[in-house]
């Protein structure tokens, strides 16, 4: 399935524009990150492109249907998305907040079935968070909840993932953590995954494609590689950066220091 | 070894929380129908359980009277209608109740946030003032119960994106309103008459339930519950962020008005047929969490024989406790306020 935006732009109900011509697109198993400064309409433009908030110009195309034209069913069955990790005021278990997300395949009488719990248990095991499936989601931790969130993504069978800030707020390993299993999920399911992050680190280390936006600038759009730069990061961060290449266990991998204002 | 061993736990584990749930499912249905022949029973005038039994049969099978004149009025035409009608109310106003809390993600909401109870006893007083006949009084009350939904709904106009609280905050001022005009009715009623009328029918009151009541009443408590109820796993998920729930492919508006629609039916309808009745819709469904969990989908049905329960056994300590009849209200609250208390203390404010 493939997922484009074309000449994306956002203004405020008041009438100033957050991010205008924004083009992207992602084919079948690829990631694409969205990097940029805080406040430049990250979140904004994933909400846009799930249709959760208006265009104001443009439009998302999924195989070539503009998004208004499928029903919001159809695009949830295709697009699961996964909201910055905030709980709920229930203590839902974890299977049961994972289980939510077969609503998109059921009709509003519907309970979920047998089946259903079967592949939210599914993608528990995807995710690797089998083990906590009773416990309350009150009662695990920050990088365990956004894995709650994810398996619930992937409960709809979606062809498409869209996470907001997947990995901040969480530590070392969690982080690998969730970069790993978008990978797995991209690479093996061959979902497509699109992610907002602040870490061009993390952009380099597993994504295809980078969209990089910046206050009152063009964004631009290409191979990873070739968009997360040391004249780039300088331009839309604002910051002096040097990129290191180094080796790790025979691969070539490389780090993003910030060294100057 | 030690992976065997913990799967064999985790086995033992799940399957005492099943026959945990088979024994709750059981005691669930048991427990209400127990409590309910007893009630007919029971009372200032005690009915032995044979001859209530023979009483409510003698009507299907062949049984030859040997019971007095008194005793079958007062299975029947007493009891009977007044204990359904509170099993009815009971549960109606815990479901309500469990409904709301999961709509506004808010565990102390109750039925009446949109206002509904203020508008329907506003209703009914100026039905009192104006004649008293009982059928106009229930109907201003479901009326003006209705408008005042209506009303707060205006003023909160729940479009996409509009904060949930925005409705709440509504609830508060037709509510304030209502009562306003309720206090006004009360300030100008005759004082010998029409005041102690409209006072006491605030405190609610079951007394004089009759199967017009019923007829009237059960097809709309019933149908909203029913709504409600077939909602249920919908409610989990309506519980969540409103983005976040229109991201699991939900129509957040449609549901929500669903919901409101459904409990305001209910509400509207207990409130014009006996009053006001408050803490029913506030404590039970946490009372329910406390015994099923979170999930809505046992929850509510949980609400259903708790909520028609715990109001029948303090609907017969209004009937029986003294000679004359103590408003339902105040019991509820007596019981409820204490027993609230405790539950927040013991549960930590985890829901």
């Amino acid at each position: 399935m493939k997922l484009e935006v074309e000449n994306g732009e956002y203004n405020y109900p008041k009438g100033k524009t957050l991010f205008q011509r924004v083009n992207f697109y992602i084919d079948k198993g690829e990631i694409l990150t969205i990097l940029g400064p805080n406040g430049v309409g990250k979140t904004t433009l994933l909400k846009c492109t799930t249709s959760l908030l208006k265009w104001t110009m443009g439009n998302t195309f999924i195989d070539g249907w503009s998004i208004d034209e499928l029903g919001q069913k159809t695009i949830w069955k295709s697009i699961g998305y996964v909201p910055q990790g905030n709980g709920s005021v229930f203590s839902y278990t974890v299977l049961d907040m994972v289980l939510m997300g077969r609503a998109p395949r059921l009709g509003l009488f519907s309970l979920p079935s047998r089946k259903d719990i079967e592949f939210a248990r599914h993608s528990l095991e995807m995710v690797g968070i089998s083990h906590l499936e009773n416990k309350a989601c009150s009662e695990i931790s920050g990088g365990e909840l956004q894995l709650v969130l994810i398996a619930r993504a992937l409960t709809s069978q979606p062809q498409i993932l869209i996470l907001d800030e997947p990995e901040s707020h969480l530590d070392f390993k969690n982080q690998l953590i969730i970069l790993d299993i978008l990978m797995k999920v991209a690479k093996q399911e061959g979902i497509s995954c699109i992610i907002n992050t602040h870490y061009p680190d993390h952009a380099l280390h597993i994504s295809d494609k980078t969209l990089m936006l910046g206050k009152n600038k063009e964004a631009i759009f290409g191979k990873s590689e070739k968009i997360i730069t040391e004249e780039n990061l300088k331009e839309y961060f604002d910051v002096d950066v040097r990129i290191i290449p180094f080796d790790y266990g025979g691969k070539k991998l490389k780090t993003i220091v910030p060294v100057a204002i | 070894m030690q992976d065997l061993l913990s799967k064999t736990k985790t086995k033992t584990a799940t399957k005492n929380i099943r026959t945990n749930n088979k024994i709750h499912v059981i005691l669930m249905v048991l427990l209400p129908l127990l409590l309910f022949f007893l009630s007919i029973c029971f009372g200032r005038y005690w009915v032995s359980p044979e001859t209530v039994l023979k009483i409510l049969f003698t009507h299907v099978l062949p049984i030859t009277p040997d019971w007095s004149a008194l005793q079958e009025s007062v299975v029947l035409s007493i009891r009977l209608p007044r204990i359904i009608l509170v099993m009815l109310v009971g549960a109606g106003l815990a479901v309500a109740g469990a409904a709301f809390q999961g709509l506004f993600g808010n565990p102390l909401v109750s039925p009446d946030i949109l206002g509904v109870s203020a508008g329907a006893g506003f209703g009914a007083a100026l039905a009192i003032m104006a004649s008293g006949q009982l059928a106009l009084i229930q109907l201003m009350a479901f009326s003006f119960g209705i408008v005042a939904v209506v009303i707060t709904y205006s003023i909160g106009h729940l479009k996409t994106g509009t904060p949930l609280f925005m409705l709440v905050l509504s609830g508060v001022i037709t509510g304030a309103f209502f009562q306003a005009l309720i206090s006004l009715l009360k300030y100008l009623a005759d004082p010998n008459d029409k005041l102690p009328t409209i006072v006491y029918w605030l405190m609610g009151s079951m007394a004089g339930a009759t199967y017009t009541d019923l007829i009237i009443g059960m097809p709309l408590i019933l149908g909203g519950i029913f709504i409600l109820y077939l909602l249920r796993w919908r409610i989990n998920i309506l519980s969540l962020d409103e983005e976040e729930a229109r991201s699991l492919g939900i129509d957040v508006q449609c549901l929500r008005w669903l919901v409101i629609i459904a409990a305001t039916v209910i509400t509207a309808t207990a409130v014009s047929l006996c009053g006001i009745v408050g803490w029913v819709g506030l404590v039970v469904p946490h009372i329910g969490r406390m015994l099923v969990g979170p999930d809505h989908r046992k929850l509510l049905p949980a609400c259903i024989s708790i909520g028609a329960f715990l109001l029948l056994f303090i609907d017969n300590i209004a009937r029986s406790a003294t000679s004359a009849e103590i408003p339902l209200s105040i019991l509820t609250a007596v019981i409820g306020a204490p027993f609230f208390a405790y539950l927040l203390r013991k549960t930590g404010g985890k829901w």
